[in-house]
């Protein structure tokens, strides 16, 4: 037996093991006061785009990270996003919204529920009304800079549906940390009504739902959420867990369990990753039978 | 010892003669690298996405990404098609195929980090800046490709090499200023 199919046996073998590995997190639907207590993430990207994964990989990975709604929300484009909602109408799993993260120089507005493209070259007031006119949500995306929020007027800021208190950068620095805060208080100041939102702005890297919105809803369908958003019935959780939100509502979610996101990693993953990247390697570094 | 691939990277012009002189070559012809490539960006993006890999997802990460190999077999075109040949075309297009040590070595990399929990490749600066490495490396065995097999001078292998690395990166630019939200991001992700 040749080095090369000893690396081949390992590749295979790598990939055989991590399928057989791959169950999605058995989440059970939860309910407090009255309302669905359901995992969101409004804040996703996926190929083609400047996501990783396709549609249908994309939606298995938000299952493994214990999601029951997500938001695919592309950089000024909705095909991606309806394409995946396309996919997803006709098999159990995450309800997929359409979305668009609207990509203007001044700041980037998370629409959700919208059903085409929004020009993102207006001003960000002008895009809010555009998402409203199309029955969405408006979500101001990773306040973290004045790169980020310096296209906001008040005017804007009072429209807002929502905005992202927690996010994979919140703690990278601690002017990102004081960014975001002050943003918040910016627009409760303003729009005290609008929904606390947890994001994960997942790529590729990391994990969808890292971090995640908690929705309070009054049924489990698409509609229900954005009229959860629009109402500011949510929770936002940090990647530690550390719940955000009115505290009428954090107190609901403490009740109906807190955040629970299941592992979506452990060592046998790990194992059988490394096992077919070693196979990987060696496939690629072994001499190989040739022609002449 | 080695791969073909690799004693490519390393010696490339002397390979290169090499391989022209004795005609040795992989049995699929040209779809072996490119099948081989597949699979490495396959198993990279799974690695990458979700730090782990099932058959199916390295698959349907293989024929999301793999619009990647067609856009490259354009570029190659560049190099090939002027002018005459020591090779037939298919046996071109197959030994350029197999300069592709570089970038495999680029997504080893990136598929180790992420395996490792240190993947921080969703920054668009961060992909940029890191490919700068195989893109020069690459560069240097397309000019012995085209010195070797195509049997042009240096002055016009230099050429070559360098037209097939701006229409590389523009297409990669193009398709990630498509995907970020126009291209004022690539501007903003490069100004300090």
């Amino acid at each position: 037996m040749t080095g090369r199919t000893v690396a081949w046996i390992a590749l295979a073998g790598g990939l055989v093991a991590g399928s057989l590995g791959a169950t999605p997190a058995d989440i059970a639907p939860r309910q407090a006061g009255g309302y669905w207590v359901l995992d969101a993430d409004f804040h996703v990207h996926g190929f083609a785009g400047d996501g990783a994964l396709a549609p249908w990989a994309l939606r298995r990975e938000a299952q493994r990270a214990g999601l029951e709604v997500y938001a695919l929300t592309n950089h000024n484009q909705t095909i991606t996003a309806r394409v995946a909602r396309w996919l997803a109408a006709s098999s159990p799993g995450p309800i997929v919204l359409v979305g668009q993260e609207v990509t203007n120089r001044d700041y980037h507005i998370t629409a959700v529920g919208i059903e085409s493209t929004v020009d993102a070259a207006q001003p960000a007031a002008k895009v809010i009304e555009d998402i409203h006119a199309q029955h969405g949500i408006a979500i101001a995306s990773h306040p973290e800079s004045v790169a980020y929020t310096a296209g906001y007027d008040e005017r804007a800021l009072r429209l807002l549906d929502g905005f992202e208190r927690t996010h994979p950068v919140l703690y990278a620095l601690p002017a990102s940390t004081a960014s975001f805060e002050a943003f918040a208080e910016r627009v409760t100041a303003v729009n005290p009504t609008a929904a606390f939102i947890g994001s994960s702005d997942y790529h590729g890297g990391g994990t969808p739902g890292w971090c995640r919105t908690y929705v309070l809803a009054r049924q489990r369908t698409a509609a229900s959420v954005i009229e959860a958003v629009r109402d500011g019935r949510t929770v936002a959780a940090d990647s530690d867990g550390k719940l955000f939100g009115p505290p009428e509502y954090v107190e609901l979610v403490r009740r109906a369990g807190g955040d629970r996101r299941p592992e979506t990693s452990d060592w046998r993953a790990t194992a059988a990753s490394a096992v077919a990247w070693l196979g990987l390697l060696g496939v690629f570094v072994a001499p190989r039978s040739v022609r002449r | 010892l080695l791969s073909t691939e690799l004693q490519l990277a390393f010696a490339p012009a002397r390979t290169y003669g090499r391989l022209v002189d004795s005609g040795e070559g992989g049995r699929a012809g040209v779809f072996g690298p490119l099948a081989f490539s597949a699979l490495a960006i396959g198993l990279t993006v799974a690695f990458v996405a979700a730090r782990w890999a099932s058959v199916e997802l390295a698959a349907t990460a293989a024929a999301s990404w793999s619009f990647t190999l067609p856009l490259q077999a354009i570029a190659a075109c560049a190099v090939i098609l002027p002018g005459r040949r020591r090779v037939s075309l298919a046996r071109a297009f197959e030994l350029f195929f197999l300069g592709h040590a570089p970038w495999t070595m680029w997504m080893l990399a990136v598929g180790a980090l992420a395996i490792a929990g240190r993947g921080a490749f969703g920054a668009i600066t961060a992909v940029i800046v890191s490919g700068i490495l195989p893109t020069i490396w690459t560069a240097i065995i397309v000019a012995a490709f085209a010195r070797t097999v195509m049997g042009t001078g240096r002055v016009e292998a230099g050429l070559r090499a360098f037209l097939h690395l701006a229409l590389i990166w523009t297409f990669a630019l193009t398709y990630i200023a498509w995907g970020a939200g126009g291209w004022m991001r690539i501007v903003q992700a490069l100004t300090p």
